[in-house]
């Protein structure tokens, strides 16, 4: 397995838009002409060599040093490995469509965003728009998996169609928005108005929730379906420790009526 | 000022509306010179001729000139909001002298004067300025780069004008109305869209008939439209009523075109997006071609000058303040999301995502009519090469319409890709016309400049503007009209093979086209209670005073001048 690693020469000089660093798309190029790459950087571009120390080679698997300020760090990700020391900026995996982007620190907005495949893990915490939709799009997320360790912010999982989404932390306002399907764990205390809108799909809580007056509550379920969803994720790496420990013991609502929806709420102890 | 020359030699002069037979590619080649920013005519000997470029037998027509595209002002700034992933798609990246921006039919107003200027065209006309939007569409204008613009204030659903109207006012007094508004809003026309039917949207109307009364001020869309077609008329606006007809896309809507065209009565008017109003009800399907009657009609009718708004197939966003159209056509969004709404009670807005494929039999024929409309009305100088940007598509198809329309055989090949039904319903097929480089020369140039008045534009004779574009003669006539071998705008080279010059003259401001007929200012006594009572701003700050156009020397103000009795009516 060969790995191409990039670690920062100093400071950034301002917002970078990482995407064209994609394992498969340096798999082709040499050192060199990796060094050549331009990134945009405001108004024109730079090299990537101006900003990393490129050693390795290229294949994969990229290993990053991650900035708050490294933009679309696994955008359009189709296959391979990017790993990231550190934080990255906005948009990370937006769009991603396979593969694996393992982020050590914390992300920017829209993480995840319009992701259709592969897995996103970030080891701090998320901002808003996690695994969101992009502005104007009538679907978000339609597939593969995002594993937080931290807390995210808001508007996480809005217009998810399908994929799983699992933050360990706290998650902020109107998580779920107008979800039409998939599955979204909170392992913390949710925020606002979750689940508003929402039509399908499930969000699953830990402890007591105050849902929205537009969730009908269903009382007190045993489910078997919730301990074949922990047996699913005991197989999987990185997923929160706040997310797992499900027994089957859940109370449910269904929602959002106001909009015809038949989502659920499942608050597990 | 300098008193040099830029000369442009050799070059086969397409110049319709020029010295005589100007438009006759087999005349001796001609030279042109330039200066200050206009057509000279040829100096003296001793002139100091600071440039000289060899067009070899190329090509050369005045800027063309867009009569209608939706380029600016609070609905298209919807359609951007409405579709972010047209802009994620499309960008177009700041060359140092250029600024960035994106979009591909509802462009940035950067990029929009950028792709306008690569394509030889040098002045296109924002046909539906709300006046209450009037402000904003200027402003942004004012950041559409090189090219000149203009706007048409929409009237005819306006409260104040239909309750004016109800109350008997009598022609005078809306004459002094529209003129006040021209004034007002720095427009160069008036444009009515639905007559009365926007209106009688809000009270639950649907649909609206000529003679239907409003269900509120019990006037009839007649009664609108010729009371504002006369107040034009009276007034000596050089640009007539722009009408967009009622009924707009729906079967059968062709008898309302041909009773709009006759209710006007010799009355000049202007008929736009005309494919749109060009639907029968024939056929198992009960849509179909009604463009032969339609153009039978204009060929009769020589107060009538039209635009055709043909239809391109893709995808791109409808954007009309026809909210009665736009509302019945909601359900055919795609993707699917659509906005409708009033501003201000003025008028209302609708913008509608659409996609026209050539495999649906509707969006096919639709693609027919429209060059039926362009290959069936005999006079050039009364039809005008429109997509209605962005409603049948994006204007840098022009080039693709141009070839449809030059090559009969091109247009064939294309015929024969789409749904087969329409080759059956069409007489697309059997009709011979090709147009001539003179006729498109007419219908992009010589024939806007003249339905507009715009003296000084649209040809090539000494004193014109120095707007000049030179083609390369290639069979390909698409090829040729995308990528002009030059572009001048007001005597500079703004592009060059279809690309922006890479100095600092591909760059700058084009002017904007307003027209000032007289009026009796009386009229603001009744307006300003008006404003009082009923608009979010007071009257004096609704006028657009001409610093906010000229904005300290980077836009420009050209005043077209009125018709005079004594001046050839159109
Ligand atoms: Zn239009």
């Amino acid at each position: 397995m060969s790995v191409l690693s990039l670690r920062l020469k100093g400071p950034l000089p301002g917002r970078i838009d990482a995407s064209p660093l994609l394992p498969q798309r340096l798999a082709g190029l040499n050192l060199r002409e990796i060094a050549a790459l331009p990134l945009r950087f405001g108004r024109g571009h730079v090299a990537a060599g101006e900003l990393f120390d490129l050693s390795g080679s290229p294949g994969d698997t990229v290993e990053l040093e991650g900035d708050g300020r490294l933009d679309f760090v696994g955008a359009g990700l189709d296959g391979g490995t990017i790993r990231v020391a550190g934080p990255v900026g906005h948009r990370a995996a937006t769009g991603m469509s396979g593969g694996f982007l393992m982020v050590e620190g914390s992300t920017g907005l829209a993480a995840g965003a319009a992701m259709r495949g592969g897995v996103l893990t970030v080891g701090g915490d998320a901002g808003d728009g996690l695994g969101g939709a992009l502005p104007g799009e009538r679907a978000g997320m339609t597939g593969g998996r995002i594993l937080v360790q931290g807390s995210c912010g808001d508007r996480v999982g809005e217009r998810m169609r399908r994929g799983l989404i699992a933050v360990g932390g706290d998650a902020g306002a109107y998580a779920a928005l107008h979800m039409n399907a998939g599955s979204l764990l909170i392992g913390g205390r949710p925020g606002a108005t979750t689940g508003h809108g929402m039509r399908n799909g499930t969000i699953l809580f830990r402890g007591e929730i105050d849902p929205l007056p537009g969730f009908a509550d269903c009382g007190l379920n045993q489910l078997p379906f919730l301990s074949l969803l922990d047996r699913h994720l005991s197989g999987l790496d990185g997923v929160p420790p706040a997310c797992r420990g499900l027994t089957g013991r859940a109370r449910r609502w269904l929602g959002d009526r106001g909009f015809g929806g038949r989502g659920e709420l499942l608050a597990c102890p | 000022m300098s008193d040099a020359y830029t000369l442009l030699r050799g070059g086969r002069v397409c110049d319709p509306a020029g010295p005589a037979a100007g438009g006759d590619l087999q005349a001796p080649r001609r030279d042109l010179y330039l200066k200050d920013g206009r057509i000279a005519a040829p100096p003296p000997d001793d002139a100091r001729i600071d440039a000289v470029i060899e067009l070899d037998g190329r090509v050369v027509m005045a800027g063309a000139i867009d009569i209608h595209s939706h380029i600016g002002g609070g609905k298209v700034n919807l359609a951007r909001l409405l579709l972010p992933e047209e802009h994620r798609q499309h960008g177009s990246a700041p060359d140092g002298l250029r600024r960035s921006g994106s979009g591909l039919f509802t462009p940035s107003s950067f990029v929009t004067g950028y792709r306008y200027a690569e394509m030889g065209y040098t002045a296109a006309f924002e046909p539906a300025m709300l006046p209450s939007n009037a402000r904003h569409t200027h402003l942004e204008l004012g950041d559409v780069p090189i090219i000149d613009k203009g706007c048409y204030a929409v009237l005819g659903n306006d409260d104040f004008l239909l309750e004016r109207l109800a109350a008997g006012a009598t022609q005078s007094e809306v004459n002094d109305y529209v003129a006040w508004i021209l004034h007002a809003t720095q427009a160069v026309g008036v444009k009515v869209v639905n007559p009365g039917g926007i209106s009688a949207f809000k009270f639950n109307q649907r649909r609206l008939e000529l003679d239907e009364a409003h269900p509120h001020y019990g006037i009839t869309p007649r009664r609108i439209l010729t009371t504002l077609a006369t107040a034009l008329s009276d007034l000596g606006v050089p640009h007539p009523l722009h009408v967009h007809c009622n009924n707009l896309g729906i079967p059968g809507n062709e008898s309302v075109t041909r009773d709009t065209i006759a209710a006007l009565d010799g009355l000049p008017a202007h008929l736009t997006h005309l494919q749109f109003h060009s639907y029968g009800t024939e056929g198992d399907r009960r849509f179909s071609s009604a463009a032969a009657e339609i153009a039978e009609a204009v060929n009769r009718s020589p107060n009538i000058s039209v635009d055709v708004g043909q239809i391109v197939f893709g995808q791109t966003i409808t954007a009309s303040a026809d909210i009665m159209s736009q509302f019945r056509n909601s359900g055919l969004a795609s993707p699917r999301k659509w906005v409708c709404t009033d501003i201000e009670c003025d008028g209302g807005c609708g913008l509608v995502p659409f996609r026209y494929r050539d495999k649906a039999f509707v969006n096919a024929l639709q693609w027919a009519i429209g060059l039926e409309l362009f290959l069936l009305i005999e006079d050039p100088w009364r039809v005008y090469l429109t997509t209605d940007h962005p409603n049948g598509g994006p204007f840098t198809s022009y080039p693709h319409l141009i070839r449809l329309l030059m090559d009969r055989s091109f247009r064939n090949e294309q015929l024969a890709r789409i749904n087969p039904a329409v080759a059956a319903h069409s007489r697309l097929g059997s009709i011979e016309r090709e147009y001539t480089l003179e006729e498109i020369a007419i219908m992009t140039r010589a024939g806007p400049a003249r339905v507009l008045g715009l003296r000084d534009r649209g040809h090539l004779r000494p004193g014109a503007v120095a707007d000049v574009v030179v083609y390369d003669d290639l069979p390909d006539r698409e090829a040729m009209f995308a990528a002009p071998a030059w572009v001048f705008k007001n005597g500079r080279p703004v592009a060059r093979n279809g690309r922006l010059t890479p100095n600092g003259e591909g760059t700058g401001w084009g002017d904007t086209i307003v027209v000032r007929p007289e009026f009796d200012p009386a009229i603001e006594r009744r307006l300003k209670p008006w404003f009082e009572d009923h608009q979010t701003v007071r009257l004096g700050n609704f006028r657009i005073a001409d610093g906010e156009i000229l904005d300290r020397g980077r836009g420009g103000l050209s005043i077209v001048p009125t018709l005079t009795a004594s001046d050839p009516c159109f």
